[in-house]
């Protein structure tokens, strides 16, 4: 056993345990006897000739029986053996990795594969982070713009409803105002907050906005034939509607006005069979037209309104039944 | 479901030996990454039946045995191999899998692979399944502790030649014959490293009259434990608590001491053997006559444990490399080779 390590085999172990049995004058089948072993598993031992067994097997039977022998010779020691039965252990464990159905050694992975294993893990994760995130941020960053540009619109639309506001200037909010209602705009609506004097949260936006989405992106295009405008539902806006809504309005048009004594439904539909009016009116509320008969009217709490036309009443409790007021209006109602 | 795939994508493949006295995590790729006592200590501060938290789980917790104020509990939520209280367990391993995660951003669920007993009950092994899918886990699956034993050892079980294990946990010690990637035989004794502690202190309680705590019996199983006559006598002091005085007291304990009080946990071991060597088909006994018993598991540590089963049956005993970790490590190589031999190794539920 006085052999470097990297010179050591299993013959030569094999060879030195032989000797130092002899030396100790100890019979084979004694040697089996003591160990429980096979005695051709110890001979085979001795010739060195042991690589079929697998090395828990090995690396036991052999360190048993060089603490046997150890008790009477104490120059054998298993330091180098170790150094065998590492070799072996390798060896067991590339036959077994290249057999299909051996089992392979708990050897950790190669760092080249880990750290392509790692690399491919990060890899993922940024492309499905990226896959997910950028979209979301997206999403957001323009919904905001087009809420901001939105806001400015109706904004630089306020004086316009105005008296202040010249005629081509609400030429020109009126040919936009259609076409900047596109249909990402659309949920950010009923985000919009109430405005002041507009109790009921409704503006120019939310009540564009239940047009037909088609009719919306069509009207881009081609901006005229224009829809009919709807004035600011302001009580007191009579004067300003005159000047500024109603000048817009096509010849022909008749000025429709719903004052609203309670809350009611109203669903008021032109000529064309497009919707002037869909939603629910409050209370208190004056709403003007410029409008072209006939007209379909659906009111849903008739006596919660009062409807005139071009500033005469209309009657509308031949047509209620149940306090749900139908009725179309083809011809303006005749003086009282 | 799609939440738990898409977290398993960063999650690394875990084998778990949820044993009785520690707790090993393999994790694929990386080796064992955990080893810690399954031991949970618990905070009630509103008394017994007020709301309960974690106080502290592992190695911590271990430490806190024996020497916790009112309002801490600890407990060891595993009792021979199998889980005797389901939160606590629950609770553990979600902090164990959560530990060897401790990189990772999204919350960890891997695919896990837990040692169950052989001879655990169905419903057991049910309990073990839905307390690793309660904390986290993608997909779970279990292999019979020998199997797993066998396979971290190095047995060649894939051969058509037999081969026999023995496997001593902290709760229960099994033996198995396997071959061609099967156990031909397996039973399972509820006897294990805890039963060695707790003869030791019955021993000491009886003979010296004091009382001494868990883990000074596991520090004299360690230092001064054997199964077998040694020819140097090993001596220890220790302290405890006098029964007679209640006051503490030094007592000087032998080697041979401890071998007579561990000889009846034993012979249950021995037992165990021999019994599995009476059932073992003749060609599969022929076998392992040839190759031997091969010990693993904590017990396998024990000084002269391999002398005693050799001199009880009359054939060669081995003991595994590194032991303590042969079940983490086979689970860690059937989990490696799920995609090849998909089901082969596994237990059923």
């Amino acid at each position: 056993m006085n052999q470097p390590a990297n010179e050591l085999t299993w013959k030569s172990l094999g060879a030195c345990l032989e000797k130092s049995r002899r030396k100790q004058k100890m019979d084979l089948h004694d040697a089996a006897s003591a160990l429980r072993l096979p005695t051709r598993t110890l001979l085979a031992i001795e010739q060195g000739s042991c690589q079929g067994l697998p090395s828990i097997y090995l690396r036991g039977h052999v360190q048993r029986y060089i603490s046997l022998l150890n008790q009477h010779d104490p120059s054998l020691d298993d330091v180098s053996a170790e150094t065998l039965f590492k070799q072996q252990h390798d060896t067991d464990s590339e036959t077994a990795a290249g057999q299909k159905n051996l089992l392979p050694a708990a050897l950790p992975p190669a760092p080249a594969q880990r750290l392509f294993d790692n690399a491919l893990r990060i890899a993922s994760y940024v492309v499905v982070t990226a896959g997910v995130v950028i979209p979301l941020v997206w999403w957001f960053t323009q919904g905001a713009v087009r809420m901001s540009f939105d806001e400015t619109l109706v904004s630089s639309s306020a004086p316009v409803s105005t008296a202040t506001a010249s005629q081509d200037e609400a030429a020109e909010v009126a040919s936009i105002r259609p076409g900047h209602f596109s249909a990402s705009a659309a949920p950010f609506a009923s985000m919009r907050p109430a405005r002041p004097g507009n109790p009921g949260g409704q503006d120019m936006l939310s009540s564009q906005s239940l047009l037909p989405a088609t009719y919306q992106l069509n009207d881009t295009a081609t901006p005229a034939p224009r829809p009919p405008l709807r004035a600011l539902p302001d009580a007191d806006s009579a004067t300003a509607s005159s000047a500024s809504g109603f000048d817009l309005a096509a010849p022909g048009a008749v000025q429709l006005q719903l004052r609203m004594l309670n809350d009611s439904w109203v669903e008021i539909s032109d000529a064309a069979g497009e919707r002037v009016e869909f939603d629910l009116l409050r209370s208190g509320q004056s709403h003007q037209y410029q409008v072209q008969l006939p007209l379909d009217i659906l009111i849903g709490k008739a006596s919660a309104v009062d409807v005139m036309l071009n500033g005469m009443p209309v009657d509308l409790s031949p047509h209620t039944r149940g306090n749900v007021a139908k009725l179309k209006l083809a011809e303006l109602p005749s003086p009282q | 479901m799609p939440l738990k795939w898409f977290r398993g994508l960063f999650s690394n493949d875990l084998s778990i030996d949820l044993g009785t006295a520690n707790t090993l995590i393999y994790v694929r790729g990386e080796g064992i990454v955990l080893n810690e006592p399954s031991v949970v200590a618990i905070r009630m501060d509103k008394g017994p039946g007020g709301p309960q938290s974690v106080a502290a789980v592992g190695t911590e917790a271990k430490k806190m045995l024996g020497r916790t104020p009112g309002n801490i509990r600890t407990v060891r939520p595993l009792k021979d191999g199998v889980i005797a209280d389901f939160t606590m367990t629950e609770a553990m391993l979600q902090h164990f899998i959560r530990k060897v995660h401790q990189s990772r951003m999204l919350r960890p669920s891997p695919r896990v692979l837990v040692c169950v007993p052989c001879s655990s009950t169905q419903v057991e092994r049910r309990a073990i399944r839905e307390s690793a899918e309660g904390a986290g886990a993608r997909e779970v699956f279990l292999i019979e502790e020998p199997m797993a034993a066998a396979i971290g050892a190095g047995i060649p079980i894939h051969e058509a030649k037999g081969s026999m294990v023995l496997d001593i946990g902290g709760g229960t010690s099994e033996v198995a014959v396997l071959s061609l990637n099967g156990i031909v035989y397996s039973n399972s004794v509820r006897i294990g490293g805890d039963h060695f502690d707790e003869a030791i202190i019955n021993h000491v309680r009886r003979h010296y009259g004091t009382l001494i705590g868990d883990s000074t019996a596991e520090r004299i199983k360690i230092e001064i434990g054997c199964a077998w006559q040694e020819r140097a006598v090993q001596e220890m002091d220790i302290s405890g608590r006098g029964l007679s005085e209640g006051v503490p007291r030094n007592v000087k304990l032998t080697s041979h001491e401890i071998l007579e009080a561990l000889s009846e946990p034993l012979s249950g071991i021995t037992d165990a053997v021999k019994t599995a060597l009476e059932q073992t088909p003749p060609e599969l006994c022929a076998d392992v006559a040839e190759t031997g018993i091969v010990l693993t598991g904590g017990g396998a540590l024990l000084k002269g444990m391999d002398l005693l089963l050799m001199e009880k049956t009359n054939l060669p005993v081995i003991s595994a490399e590194d032991p303590l970790t042969c079940v983490a490590r086979g689970g860690g190589i059937a989990l490696e080779m799920l995609d090849q031999h998909r089901g082969e190794f596994f237990a059923n539920n």
